[in-house]
């Protein structure tokens, strides 16, 4: 029980200063050359085709992501094509990281959804087996309702204080 | 005990691929804690870009924007942002943000103290104000400015140094809707609401390439359509665009040809009896005005419309010249297809929603075709019906909520008032506490007089703020040169270094968005607040409107602003909310806008109003009135049917420039690129500006895709690498070029030419030629 303790507090110590240190610079680069931000949509890493974005997009067997939202046919609203130029001018912002920490209610319970929801309603598009390499993969992707486990998290007030603690 | 293996590993081709690998606890804590949510500090704010005036959440983490999301909270957008959007933390943190005052001396800017700067200003302004009179200054402003600096701006202008030389960069985009407004509804701004959108039976798109320029709008009208297969798109435009692969029907036309388009539908659904004689009794008086107006080409040019009462025999009479025959011939628009409009907008079961946008406003008819337009929807009874309306589309984020309703342009004052209305200059005195006869009754320069002004010598010192007229201007080579002679004072407050700034005698750095408290008031009347929530990147950078309150005071105008300086926004705002009310007008209070994702006005005891005009809705149409367009009083309440007939452009393809010209923005950039394209991934998308030409002409021109090319027209030249299928694909004989490189100037080749009762240039068409370099 105490060494399980120390080892869980070790841990904690690498953890934090792993974050305090920063991520490390690759996953930064890859993140940044694909989105501005943590919450902004990717850009097409690809040249376009005349393909309809859907046509690949939309298929889970290819090694392609699949669009994680509601169909929303003008694809080129949010996401856009990048041509490798040099910049117009240098740009000072520097995006964070989305929160990685899982939380639950306690130990056992299945974590609690750590991102907004809103336009990645798929969850396996991103958390599958064969779909983004740079976020947690499901340990059981056959279970295919996630949100009857894992469930988002909006910024509300408690509806009544809850003096419960797993500590 | 479950221990997710969190794996971070990059996954694009190309970028070394570390597998970060690292064993994550399981932290136990109290479950309200520690949320997505409450990881960091989120607030509400209007999006920067577009008059959409979508809903943002900001993300804030030490002291800086980390992130923006859509605020699924805000009825606008329902969460769903553009790219622009989601890049607006972007736009802060530009490495040469202007952080210090520029001065010049010789010819450099050289850096100098805050109270230096504002004390030239004030010290030039006086000098000229003293010498010369209230019509040798200027103040420029912008459809950017918050609600707040317009008014600040006005009333310095007009209630403190009586001068009425205060424009907007809203001229060059809205001048045309709000005259179309004005002369049809005696009220600015619409009567419908985005709830329309979702209503609607059939979406008809006036030259209007909304999947790029209004793209979260689009997206709504899109899912409206996917739930309602039989909702039908129709696209009325001169190129096929991003939003024409979603429609319909798409009806290609000649240039100018909208106005005969628009008497052709009318034509017909007179003809074929599908128009409602009941509404038009009721609701309907008919006008005309002059006609051969002109183009405002030269200097000094003055029109004035008058207006004639008509008969309704007249109208059918004045309408006979536009049969199917003659419209198709002026437009190029087949006889079927008119048929298929007036279809649309004569029968009385389709609830049909006009949109429109620059297309019809840069227009040198842009007042006229607005008015079209309207005909259309009175002359069926398709307004104020929810879902049935003609809905004016706005550009920019507060031209609505700043320009129109405080009244930012050389004749207006708030709430749709005038100077040369006695009656309005009184009130607008007793609230600033002025003698009547500080207002000057004489209306300003129009923006386009007012850079020939400056050129001529009669305006001698003018203050430019959030907008950058040296890219933008039409025929922008003389008001370039206009810019750089001797006796001319200008000052510039920009975030960024622009090809304005350039030409600056002061350059004021400013805080912008979210670095400052502010208003803004979209398309759909909703008009919304958002705090400061970063400090800007160093003091010296104030708002615009505190810059013009300093230099106000400096001037002696102390009495005119006597407000804190901590609270100075709110007092500025409710002191402009006491022009709104009991007008139909009212903006929202001050406090309801904070917890409020905005309120459509007139607000009235804190309600809202979607649909004005209607009973039920707007509280100020009495009980039993049903639809009353009650600002028009002039005509009883009645909204007004113009006889207004096509006149064509003042320059038209021939022998020696055979091309039409017309320019425009893409989704990625917003106007010049002054913010956009110092966002990275923004950039990338749309390096440069291009110019699309059909592969038709091309080859006749022996120019191959991506080569390079150069356009003439007699105004400026300019070389630009061409697109065959671009995002847009234009007819023969006709070439489109987006306006946001401040590299590739394409304004050096625009006509000055402006629709004369709006004073809005016209962007869309002039004559090029096209030849292979």
């Amino acid at each position: 029980m105490k060494d399980s303790r120390l080892f869980w507090i070790a841990i904690f110590l690498l953890v934090g200063i792993k974050f305090a240190i920063g991520e490390g610079d690759d996953s930064r680069q890859s993140r940044e050359a694909l989105r501005l931000s943590a919450y902004a949509p990717p850009v097409i890493p690809h040249d376009i085709e005349d393909t309809p974005c859907l046509d690949c997009h939309s298929q889970n067997d290819m090694d392609i992501p699949v669009i994680p939202h509601r169909e929303i046919s003008n694809c080129r609203q949010c996401h856009i094509p990048q041509s490798y130029v040099p910049l117009f001018r240098k740009n000072r912002f520097r995006d964070v990281s989305e929160p990685v920490v899982l939380t639950r209610l306690y130990k056992e319970a299945p974590p609690l959804i750590p991102h907004r929801v809103f336009m990645r309603e798929n969850c396996l598009a991103c958390h599958g087996k064969t779909s983004r390499k740079d976020v947690i993969d499901t340990p059981h992707p056959e279970r295919l309702n996630c949100r009857q486990c894992h469930i988002e998290q909006k910024d509300v007030k408690p509806f009544r204080k809850n003096t419960f603690s797993s500590n | 005990m479950v221990n997710p293996g969190i794996k971070r590993r990059d996954f694009i081709k190309g970028i070394s691929s570390v597998a970060v690998l690292s064993l994550l606890p399981t932290p136990v804590m109290a479950f309200d804690k520690r949320t997505f949510e409450s990881y960091f500090g989120w607030d509400k704010a209007p999006c920067r870009f577009c008059g959409v005036g979508c809903g943002v959440m900001v993300h804030v983490k030490d002291g800086k924007i980390a992130a923006v999301v859509g605020d699924e909270q805000n009825p606008v957008n329902k969460g769903l942002l553009c790219i622009k959007g989601y890049s607006l933390p972007g736009i802060l943190y530009g490495e040469d943000r202007l952080t210090s005052p520029l001065v010049r001396k010789g010819d450099r800017l050289v850096k100098a103290s805050l109270d230096e700067a504002l004390s030239l200003i004030a010290s030039k302004f006086k000098q000229t104000l003293d010498k010369y009179g209230p019509e040798s200054i200027a103040m420029y402003g912008s459809g950017q400015w918050t609600i707040t600096d317009g008014y600040a701006a006005l009333k310095w202008f007009k209630g403190g140094m009586s001068s009425n030389n205060i424009e907007s960069n809203a001229r060059l985009c809205m001048a045309s809707a709000v005259t179309g407004f004005m002369t049809t509804f005696g009220s600015d701004e619409p009567m419908g609401c985005y709830d329309d959108f979702d209503l609607c039976d059939a979406i008809v798109l006036w030259g209007n390439n909304m999947a790029e320029m209004h793209p979260v709008l689009f997206s709504r009208i899109l899912e409206h359509k996917r739930q309602n297969p039989n909702v039908k798109i129709i696209d009325i435009g001169t190129r096929q665009t991003p939003t024409t692969q979603f429609c319909d029907l798409f009806v290609e036309f000649i240039p100018q040809s909208d106005l005969a388009i628009a008497n052709g539908i009318a034509n017909l659904i007179i003809k074929r009896n599908q128009y409602d004689p009941d509404f038009i009794k009721k609701h309907v008086v008919l006008k005309k005005g002059k006609e051969n107006i002109g183009y405002g080409l030269e200097d000094k040019f003055k029109f004035k419309d008058e207006a004639q009462k008509a008969g309704f025999e007249e109208y059918v009479k004045f309408l006979e010249q536009y049969t199917p025959e003659n419209v198709s011939r002026i437009s190029g628009v087949p006889e079927e297809k008119l048929e298929q409009l007036s279809d649309i907008y004569g029968n009385p079961k389709i609830k049909v929603l006009s949109l429109w946008c620059m297309g019809a406003n840069q227009h040198t008819r842009g007042t006229w075709i607005n008015n079209l337009i309207y005909n259309l929807h009175l002359l069926t009874g398709k307004i104020g019906k929810p879902g049935s309306t003609p809905f004016s589309l706005t550009g920019q984020p507060s031209a609505c909520g700043t320009v129109r309703e405080v009244g930012t342009l050389a004749h207006r004052l708030p709430a749709d008032m005038v100077v040369t209305n006695p009656e309005h200059r009184a009130i607008a005195s007793r609230i600033w506490n002025i003698p009547v006869e500080r207002i000057n009754e004489k209306p300003g320069y129009h923006t386009v007089e007012m850079f020939r002004a400056l050129d001529r010598g009669d305006i001698k010192a003018m203050w430019i703020q959030v907008t950058n007229p040296l890219v933008t201007m039409p025929n922008l080579n003389r008001y370039r040169k206009a810019a750089l002679k001797e006796e001319r004072f200008i000052v510039v407050s920009d975030v960024y270094p622009t090809p304005t700034t350039e030409i600056a005698d002061v350059v004021l750095p400013s805080a912008m968005w979210v670095e400052r408290e502010g208003f803004f008031g979209n398309s759909e009347r909703r008009t919304q607040h958002w705090k400061r929530m970063v400090e800007p990147p160093v003091r010296d950078c104030l708002p615009d409107d505190w810059q013009i309150i300093e230099v106000a005071k400096r001037m002696g105008y102390g009495k005119l602003f006597p407000y804190n300086k901590k609270t100075y926004v709110r007092e500025l705002y409710e002191e402009y909310r006491q022009f709104t009310i009991g007008t139909g007008k009212d903006v929202a209070e001050y406090d309801d806008l904070l917890v409020n994702r905005g309120l459509r006005w007139p607000v009235v005891n804190g309600k809202e109003t979607p649909w004005r005009y209607v009973e039920g809705y707007d509280p100020y149409v009495k009980s039993g009135e049903g639809l009353k367009f009650y600002k028009n009083k002039a005509d009883e309440g009645k909204a007004v049917i113009w006889l207004r007939p096509y006149e064509p452009p003042p320059e038209i393809p021939d022998e020696q420039y055979p091309f039409w010209l017309c320019t425009g923005r893409v989704l990625e950039h917003w106007h010049t690129g002054s913010m956009t394209r110092r966002v990275p991934q923004l950039h990338r998308a749309v390096p440069e500006s291009y110019v699309e030409i059909n592969p038709d002409d091309a080859r006749l021109l022996g120019i191959n895709d991506g080569g390079m090319v150069k356009l003439t027209s007699r105004r400026g030249e300019l070389v630009l690498s061409c697109k065959f299928n671009g995002k847009g694909k234009v007819p023969k004989g006709s070439v489109f070029v987006p306006f946001f490189d401040e590299n590739k100037l394409v304004n050096n080749l625009t006509l000055d030419a402006y629709c004369p009762i709006s004073a809005q240039p016209d962007y869309k068409k002039c004559a090029v030629r096209v030849e292979r370099v």
